[in-house]
């Protein structure tokens, strides 16, 4: 009996609620006043709830009692969580939601910077954009070079921004720098960049101006973010016109491994496509991949990267002294490169990022019948945490240390240093409701061999007119430690120097942008030959060059705003820049920069055959060069170059497997595009720089092995 | 040992009485599933079967439910961003729904169909890396029960939605849509609450080939 009674005691206890019903009703909506419909309101970890009707109005009765969290959520809003009492007596709410801020056309710092992203609404780029971009070859710099700000530098590879040379720009994966980013250098033959652009979900390309968290590059950084989990397991496989690609990932959960393998041999392409240079023996290249992502808990992310890879080539190149005579150049290129991080959210609003990388690049080289070497090694930390305060503003504080050692020889000749760099930096992010933003920073180095500080200032400013247009400006001291070259040389030797000034106007519209910047660089400190050095022996170098760049950068996008499947930019840039450094006699414009540069791109789909096609076009004014026999220093240009690139990729299906099969021809009508001339020591014989082939020829099939 | 029993009973008892619970809700909501065609009323039961999913985490037909509403309501989502949102948020009930029930060939309808959704956010750029991925499902999907006929009546709405210059059109999506019929005629859903869905969509659009232009 008394068993009984506490049984009934029980199931009284679990549907007994019954006896003690609340009804709660109310209006719900935006911060702003607008009625909001569908939105879900509910007592957390119940069924009990309601969605508001067409006037924002919501009623239900709930059987829960005592303390509850009453949830309220609507796409697009942040979810709010209200604490109320349940005791049978009705409930009345007004309940307001705030708007996501990711979802708002928020004021966005963007002076000086272009931004693919899938994540974010104001964005310039997709990251599919920098693979799809024709004359790019699937390469970042290449698809980053139709943007304005760059100069289309056809022998070298690298990014060249606002008159600033290639080794002004600096590569940055997950916030780590990247010593090595394009393979290494060979005579007139420009290189592509280490990384596949599908590794990464967002980039952001800065032509100046950049934030405080980076250092170390006078004119532009490139900032890229790998992808966290890739999607799924898949396997594929890349059948190319030089080679084959080989990639597996296997997807867990939290977890994801990817491992690949590259072999590339260019003998039969070079047999195939008539070459302008003489290949000794054509370039032969290896490389695996290792990835590695953990998620671990609610926000934490693991990532490991690391790759190697090796190249051997070799050439002969003429040389204007002496007509019978061919140099050889031989190049054995091994390079290791890690890239390890950690972040996390803590205390629910502290973003907190750790990381690691080390990278070796040893370039074994034959100069003729002299062995030469160059070796370095990085290792680099970096934490940084940012804490958002009041949701109106982000304070990033940060520090990162760099371990340089560098060992270089040529015959008998050896140099070799070690640099122990030291930053730290801090940078709030102040955004006044969605008008403006505001972002001020600093930046403080020290380089134990130069034994010498700097502290750099960054202000950024961006004002919203409309919805969808911004006026942004930007001010920073940027400070570079110049080359090693110069480091072996020199004495008591300074950073190199450049202070930015940017102002833009911006539109960003659902299908359109449009933005017109105008900036001028001031260039100062950078390493100069003292002329009263002797001829022979050690050249001395001081920080005593000069030099200054202003120019203005325009850019058109319609992405499908004319013809639906039809997506174009167009990007123009005018630059002035002239400077006096290294063993320049006088202020001279250099040899990289052109005075007008023009981009137009162009990207079709069909979707009725699966294909996608796109064309390029690019041109620009002449470039500088040095010709002894003009008294003015780089006083001559080259003729104009144009060039026009086509590239198409096709979805079909071979042995029922799906495959992508991609064509791209660079410079299609065959423009003879001169870069520059080469003169012999006394000036009587030249000799003009061109590419290693008239056109570039791209075939490559990519076959997913699971996708049946 | 009456104690252990009682203990037992009473275990069971609150058992049942939760999944009756959650039966006897998504019944409820079912018998609305298919004459959902107001924004209004697909809004209600996304927030219904999100409601029961939170409350019941390991239930895969919860998840299963709010995922397909979610994914149901991102198709009529103008904006970009939110629907892109939208789709995040089915994806997270489906990819739970599947960790607690795998290999189900529902489950990978409603990913071919999320994967879908994601191609209309923005299809010059997605179709062609996504694409393969749809059609992956949807192969898993066939491999794990080929008598699904909501395999066939997602098929058949692609090709009909595809435009005819592109393969696609009614004409085409007829026959696949008369397999997703008899499949319909044959199949009996496991319970009340398993996916059964899908048979009134059918005659819908098996009406609208059949009307004169």
């Amino acid at each position: 009996m008394h068993k009984i009674f506490l049984f009934f005691t029980l199931i009284l206890f679990s549907t007994g609620t019954l006896f003690s019903q609340t009804k709660i009703s109310g209006k719900i909506k935006s911060s702003k006043g607008e009625i909001l419909t569908g939105a879900n309101i509910f007592i957390k970890g119940s069924y009990d709830g309601a969605s508001s009707d067409v006037a924002g109005n919501f009623e239900f009765t709930t059987t829960e009692t005592g303390e509850q969290i009453l949830v309220s959520s609507y796409i697009g809003y942040k979810p709010k969580e209200t604490k109320i009492t349940l005791d049978g007596k009705p409930l009345i709410l007004e309940l307001t939601l705030d708007p996501d801020s990711k979802i708002l056309k928020q004021v966005t710092i963007s002076a000086g910077s272009f931004e693919a992203s899938d994540e974010r609404k104001s964005v310039v780029l997709k990251p599919l954009d920098i693979l799809t971009t024709a004359g790019a070859s699937g390469d970042l710099s290449g698809a980053l070079n139709t943007l304005p700000g760059t100069s289309q530098v056809g022998e070298s590879e690298g990014l060249f921004v606002r008159g600033g040379s290639s080794a002004e720009t600096k590569t940055i994966i997950d916030e780590m720098i990247v010593q090595n980013p394009y393979f290494s250098n060979v005579p007139d033959v420009p290189q592509r960049g280490r990384f596949s652009p599908i590794l990464f979900k967002g980039t952001i390309f800065s032509t100046g101006g950049y934030s405080a968290q980076y250092g170390q590059a006078l004119s532009s950084t490139l900032i890229l973010r790998s992808i966290d989990l890739p999607p799924d397991t898949r396997s594929s496989f890349g059948l190319l016109a030089a080679g084959f690609n080989a990639v597996h990932t296997q997807r867990w959960d939290k977890t994801a491994v990817s491992v690949s393998a590259d072999y590339f041999n260019l003998a039969p392409y070079n047999n195939l496509i008539p070459q302008r240079i003489e290949w000794d023996e054509a370039p032969v290249s290896k490389a695996g991949t290792f990835l590695f992502r953990q998620k671990t808990g609610e926000s934490g992310m693991y990532k490991f990267y690391g790759t190697f890879s090796n190249t051997q080539l070799s050439l002969y190149q003429q040389s204007l002294d002496d007509p019978t005579f061919k140099p050889r150049f031989q190049l054995n290129n091994t390079n290791f490169y890690i890239n390890t991080s950690y972040s996390d959210i803590v205390f629910s609003d502290v973003a907190l990022f750790a990381g690691y990388s080390y990278s070796n690049n040893n370039d074994d080289l034959q100069l003729n019948t002299f062995p030469a070497n160059r070796d370095d090694q990085l290792h680099q930390f970096k934490v940084k945490g940012t804490k958002n305060i009041a949701d109106i503003a982000f304070l990033t504080l940060g520090a990162e240390t760099w371990f340089l050692k560098a060992d270089d020889s040529f015959s008998s000749l050896k140099a070799n240093l070690e640099d122990k760099y030291y930053a730290g930096f801090v940078e709030t992010d102040f955004f006044l409701s969605d008008l403006a933003a505001f972002r001020i920073g600093a930046r403080y180095e020290y380089s134990d061999y130069l034994k010498k500080a700097n502290l750099a200032p960054r202000v950024s400013l961006a004002i919203r007119i409309r919805e969808d247009d911004q006026i942004n400006f930007a001010y920073g001291q940027f400070f570079q430690t110049p080359d090693r070259q110069f480091l072996y040389q020199g004495k008591n030797l300074d950073y190199e120097r450049a202070d930015h000034y940017i102002l833009n106007y911006q539109y960003i519209g659902e299908k359109t942008t449009f933005r017109i910047e105008g900036y001028y660089k001031d260039y100062q400190s950078l390493m100069k030959r003292n002329i009263t050095s002797p001829v022979f022996g050690v050249p001395d170098y001081q920080n005593n060059g000069s030099g200054y760049a202003k120019g203005i950068d325009v850019f058109w996008r319609d992405r499908g705003a004319t013809f639906e499947t039809v997506d174009y930019w167009i990007s123009y840039s005018w630059l002035d820049t002239k400077r006096d450094y290294r063993d320049y006699p006088t202020l001279a414009t250099p040899t990289f920069a052109s005075e007008h540069t023009l981009s137009l791109v162009y990207k079709q789909f069909f979707r009725a055959l699966n294909t996608f096609i796109g064309f390029t076009y690019t041109f620009s004014s002449g470039r500088p060069y040095y010709n002894p026999n003009n008294p003015i220093f780089n006083g001559d240009r080259t003729p104009k170059q144009h060039s026009l690139s086509f590239n198409g990729s096709w979805l079909t299906t071979i042995f029922d497997y799906f495959a992508i099969v991609y064509v791209s021809i660079t410079n299609l009508p065959g423009y003879e595009n001169v870069y520059g001339y080469r003169f012999s020591a006394d000036g009587t014989r030249s000799q003009e720089v061109i590419s290693p082939a008239l056109r570039t020829y791209f075939l490559g099939v990519f076959i997913s092995l699971d996708y049946k | 040992m009456k104690k252990l029993l009682l203990i037992l009973i009473l275990g069971m008892v609150s058992v049942f009485a939760q999944n009756d619970k959650m039966i006897k809700a998504i019944e409820k909501n079912l018998s609305i599933l298919d004459t959902a065609n107001t924004l209004e009323t697909a809004m209600l039961l996304k927030n219904n079967f999100e409601r029961i999913a939170d409350a019941e985490k390991g239930e895969w037909i919860a998840q299963y439910y709010a995922a397909m509403a979610n994914a149901t309501i991102s198709m009529r989502e103008k904006d970009n961003l939110l629907k892109e949102q939208i789709i995040d948020r089915a994806e997270s009930y489906l990819n739970r729904a599947d960790s607690l029930n795998p290999n189900n060939s529902e489950i990978y309808v409603i990913k071919s169909m999320i994967v879908y959704a994601r191609i209309t956010v923005s299809p010059m750029e997605r179709f062609m890396a996504l694409s393969p991925l749809a059609t992956k499902y949807m192969a898993l999907a066939t491999e794990i029960d080929p008598e699904n006929p909501r395999i066939y009546l997602q098929n058949g709405m692609v090709v009909m939605f595809t435009p005819e210059m592109m393969g696609g059109g009614k004409a085409k999506a007829k026959p696949v849509l008369l397999t997703a019929q008899e499949k319909f005629e044959k199949f009996t859903p496991a319970s009340s609450i398993h996916p059964n869905w899908g048979k009134n969509l059918l005659v819908e659009l098996l009406k609208r080939i059949d009307e004169p232009k």
